[in-house]
């Protein structure tokens, strides 16, 4: 065992591997109470309507049967907060409020029983009767609002007339889903009144604010643990339906209960990423320089939460795009059509992993009308402040990523003509696009505390963020080692449990440049406060003995991090992601074969789990770019395969060989003081232009419609066939 | 009764007969490394041996493995000497959630016995015989990197 401690930025195990790869890590389906008893949900059969009446007859007398809650029995359920920071749910109204049915898989009844197998049973035996009412379900297919933000500088329409080259191009993505491999579950107890929850979820504290207002209780009366959380990538910022239930039927039962959904129920009843159409108009210089751009983006909402609410999500799509890259006129209008779907959610990078992919895949189609190098275009309209706000950027190395990552990729070879390389019966594509996220930071508290231990000193570092597979524990332990020089074997982090420090949502890549800054100044304090009971300045620190001579046993401090108030410039994390593809035309199947990304994401915390976060953001750009949609049936409203072999996520074999890096040495310490901006989401940004780069440079066609299917690929490919490629 | 034999102990379980093996090993023995993912075998999360066979625990029903031997992620390390793969794993960091991790190790385990060790085994080859189990992290270079490690 090592004893020598971490510094930030290199590469530390992660601490809480062991425990997952012995299985000994305890997610919350995994918890186990004394006489737990078993939820099975029962979802509408109708996309949209009213509940006429349920029996629920049958069922309460199937064996094992305790409790099957419906909107006739569910019992008061204060009102739930939302859109106010302070917890959110996915519904304005609480689960099984009333008989109005706004999507397919609404949760109409809750079956609870001595087993899963018995509940599940009970659950087929609800008989619901309906009266249905027209729905719709496709995007293109409703009527549409426009939001009032409008965010606009220059004269677009003016720039768009008068400039000497134009592109005028629709892009869309469909409903793709976060779809964490764990699915959402909850166990909910009563002890003494006060509710116990053990949630998958990305904010014990959303978790608590919601659950105290449904129960009319002060918060400190509700607790929520997720010490692990099987993934996420958005979908377990709201407080779930499902959870609120469970705890109803624990305090009806005065049992606890498990609620754990069925994947086809996180497909169809967790929020998606919306579905967008994106309209980007570009006018251009000759030599490529941007003079306006327009983008109009159409993205869904639910029906329930009407768009006169104050808080429709809508998936923001202008914020990358306004930002970017220097452009004197722009103009982005964006139109939300309600559909009778569950309210779209958060997806890693929402926004920006949409609106790249419309963006980006303009500028290829830039590059390519003024037979430009891509790279060389980008660079042309690089910007170092943040192109809408006009602040500059206070940490922003863009040009190196571009550079360093071509350089890794061997981009200088490429040639610029399309069907250039030739591998067998199929053709290589070199594509790349720009990755940015912007660094968030909220506030957030830590602890530190110092124990004497056998002789030795032991640190426990606590809050109550949660890790999804971030990285998280082990990023707080290296900040801990590093700044009290500690071996990681010497500290416990403590996460995910709304009894420690205060810590915001895990969302937005923020956790650790909130997290890592507060943790550093908790052991800054703990410095100062034993290095007084030093003997001479240069003695070493040796903090079992300084707490010895403190007379103390303990010794605990609690940092924090305030939020964002930088009036004068802009942090935001930026990379270049270069993919190699191969494209066999007469399947029409597009594989990744190679893809480099370098990063500009401040100072790196730990290497490992940086590296991992990177990389998996990658893949999730594989998935995004080849396979992922949620298609709903328009005659029934509900997905066509809610289940994993029909959402398709990319598999060992959909991904090459991934090489990341990032920048050394560029902390961003006008952000906060370790530099450090988060890595969850950049990952993801510029990975599906790039593929579809790629494909265009491989085989001359242009896919503007994701995912990039091979029936896409083969009627692009039938079509420029039929018609020959007009000349430019 | 239900007699199992699970990481080399024999169990006696008084189960419903509609209980999957995932289910008997999570819900009656307390082995929670296995995960229910999907239910539907098609993530991998709830990957077991069967005589010394990957077999994914939620589409087996308990009742079926009578004098069988099962193994879970629980049995796979020598006391606190954790098998070769598990080393792997962690040093590779081929994990992030830890929802798939079990999944992956035991079909890992069970993939270097299937092919002959004198045999060369392929990137491509691993990727292909790992694809039934998804990692939504994305963690499947290093997973690959994990299992190169142990099989060179």
């Amino acid at each position: 065992m090592s004893t020598t401690s971490p510094r930030i930025g290199g590469f530390a195990d992660r601490i809480d591997a062991r425990s997952k790869v012995t299985g000994q890590a305890r997610y919350a389906a995994d918890v186990v109470l004394p006489g737990l008893a078993h939820a099975a949900l029962v979802g509408s059969t109708i996309a949209s309507g009213r509940v006429l009446g349920v029996d629920t007859a049958r069922a309460e007398q199937a064996g094992g049967v305790l409790l099957v809650l419906t909107h006739l029995n569910r019992g008061p359920l204060g009102d739930l907060p939302n859109g106010d920071g302070d917890g959110l749910t996915a519904d304005p109204r609480p689960p099984l409020a009333d008989d109005r049915v706004h999507y397919r898989g609404q949760i109409v009844a809750m079956v609870v029983a001595e087993s899963p197998e018995e509940a599940a049973h009970a659950a087929s035996l609800v008989d619901v009767r309906y009266e249905p009412a027209p729905f719709v379900v496709d995007i293109d297919d409703a009527d549409a609002t426009r939001l009032a933000d409008a965010p606009r500088r220059g004269d677009c329409a003016a720039a768009l007339r008068a400039a000497p080259v134009t592109l005028d191009v629709v892009y869309s993505t469909p409903i793709q889903h976060p779809c964490p491999l764990e699915p959402h579950a909850a166990v909910a107890h009563w002890v003494d009144h006060d509710l116990v929850v053990h949630d998958t979820t990305q904010w014990v504290r959303g978790d608590q604010a919601v659950l105290a207002r449904a129960f009319g209780l002060p918060r400190e009366r509700v607790r929520v643990h997720a010490p692990f959380v099987g993934g996420s990538f958005g979908a377990k910022v709201f407080t779930a339906a499902h959870v609120l239930l469970a705890a109803v039927a624990a305090r009806r039962l005065q049992r606890p209960v498990k609620a754990v959904l069925r994947s086809s129920e996180v497909l169809t009843a967790v929020g998606p990423r919306a579905a967008t159409r994106q309209r980007i108009q570009l006018a251009a210089e000759r030599d490529g320089r941007l003079l306006a751009l327009r983008h109009h983006t159409r993205s869904h909402c639910a029906t329930d939460r009407g768009v006169a609410d104050l808080d429709p999500f809508y998936e923001p799509t202008s914020g990358v795009t306004r930002m970017l890259y220097a452009c004197p006129h722009y103009e982005a209008v964006h139109d939300v059509v309600p559909l009778h779907l569950a309210k779209p959610g958060w997806m890693r990078a929402p926004g920006e992993a949409t609106g790249l992919w419309a963006l980006e895949g303009a500028l290829d189609e830039l590059a390519c009308a003024l037979h430009l190098d891509p790279l060389a275009l980008r660079l042309r309209n690089h910007s170092s402040r943040d192109a809408h706000t006009g602040k500059p950027h206070a940490s922003e190395h863009l040009r190196e990523c571009y550079e360093q990552g071509a350089e890794r990729f061997g981009w200088a070879r490429r040639d610029l003509r399309p069907r250039s390389m030739r591998d067998g019966d199929a053709w290589l594509g070199w594509g790349m696009a720009t990755a940015t996220y912007p660094g968030n930071r909220d506030p957030a508290s830590v602890s530190v505390r110092l124990d004497r231990e056998r002789g030795r000193i032991h640190a426990t570092v606590s809050t109550a963020g949660a890790d999804l597979g971030t990285g998280m524990y082990t990023m707080l332990a290296v900040v801990v080692a590093d700044a009290l020089d500690l071996p990681l074997e010497w500290i416990t982090v403590e996460l995910g449990d709304t009894r420690l420090p205060p810590c915001p949502v895990t969302g937005g890549s923020n956790l650790t440049a909130s997290t890592a800054p507060a943790a550093r100044a908790a052991c800054v304090q703990l410095r100062r406060r034993l290095l007084a009971f030093r003997r001479a300045p240069d003695e070493s620190a040796d903090w079992h003995e300084l707490l010895s001579r403190a007379g103390l046993d303990q010794v605990e401090a609690v940092g924090t991090t305030d939020a964002v108030h930088d009036d004068a410039r802009a942090h935001h994390s930026f990379g270049a992601v270069f993919v190699e593809v191969r494209v066999a035309p007469e399947l029409g199947r597009i594989r990744v074969t190679r893809v480099v990304g370098v990063y500009d994401v401040g100072q790196v915390v730990d290497a490992t789990t940086t590296r991992s976060q990177l990389i998996g953001g990658i893949v999730f750009g594989i998935g995004q770019a080849l396979l992922e949609q949620l298609v709903h049936d328009p005659m029934h409203g509900l997905p066509v395969h809610a289940d994993l072999a029909g959402y398709l996520l990319p598999t060992h074999a959909d991904v090459p060989e991934i090489d990341v890096d990032w920048l050394e040495d560029v902390p961003d310490l006008a952000f906060n003081t370790i530099g450090c901006r988060g890595v969850g989401e950049i990952g993801i940004t510029g990975v599906a232009p790039a593929i579809a780069s790629a494909v265009h440079h491989a085989i001359g066609v242009r896919l503007r419609d994701l995912p990039l299917t091979p029936d896409r690929l083969l009627a692009a490919l039938a079509d420029a066939s039929a018609r020959p490629e007009r000349a430019k | 009764m239900v007699r199992l034999t699970v990481n080399g102990e024999r169990h006696e379980l008084d189960l419903d007969p509609r209980t999957t093996l995932l289910d008997a090993l999570r819900d009656h023995l307390g082995l929670t490394g296995a995960k229910k993912g999907c239910d539907h075998g098609q993530c991998g999360a709830c990957t077991v041996h069967v005589d010394g066979r990957r077999v994914l625990s939620c589409l087996a029903l308990a009742v079926a493995q009578q004098g069988r031997e099962v193994m879970t992620i629980e049995g796979l390390a020598l006391g606190v000497h954790l098998h070769p793969l598990q080393l792997a794993f962690i040093e590779c960091d081929a994990l992030q959630c830890g929802f798939c991790t079990a999944g992956q190790i035991m079909s890992a385990a069970a993939l270097l016995g299937e092919v002959e060790h004198r045999r060369e085994l392929s990137d491509a080859s691993i990727r292909e015989r790992m694809s039934g189990n998804l990692c939504r992290c994305g963690a499947y270079p290093n997973i690959l990197a994990a299992i190169r490690r142990v099989r060179t």
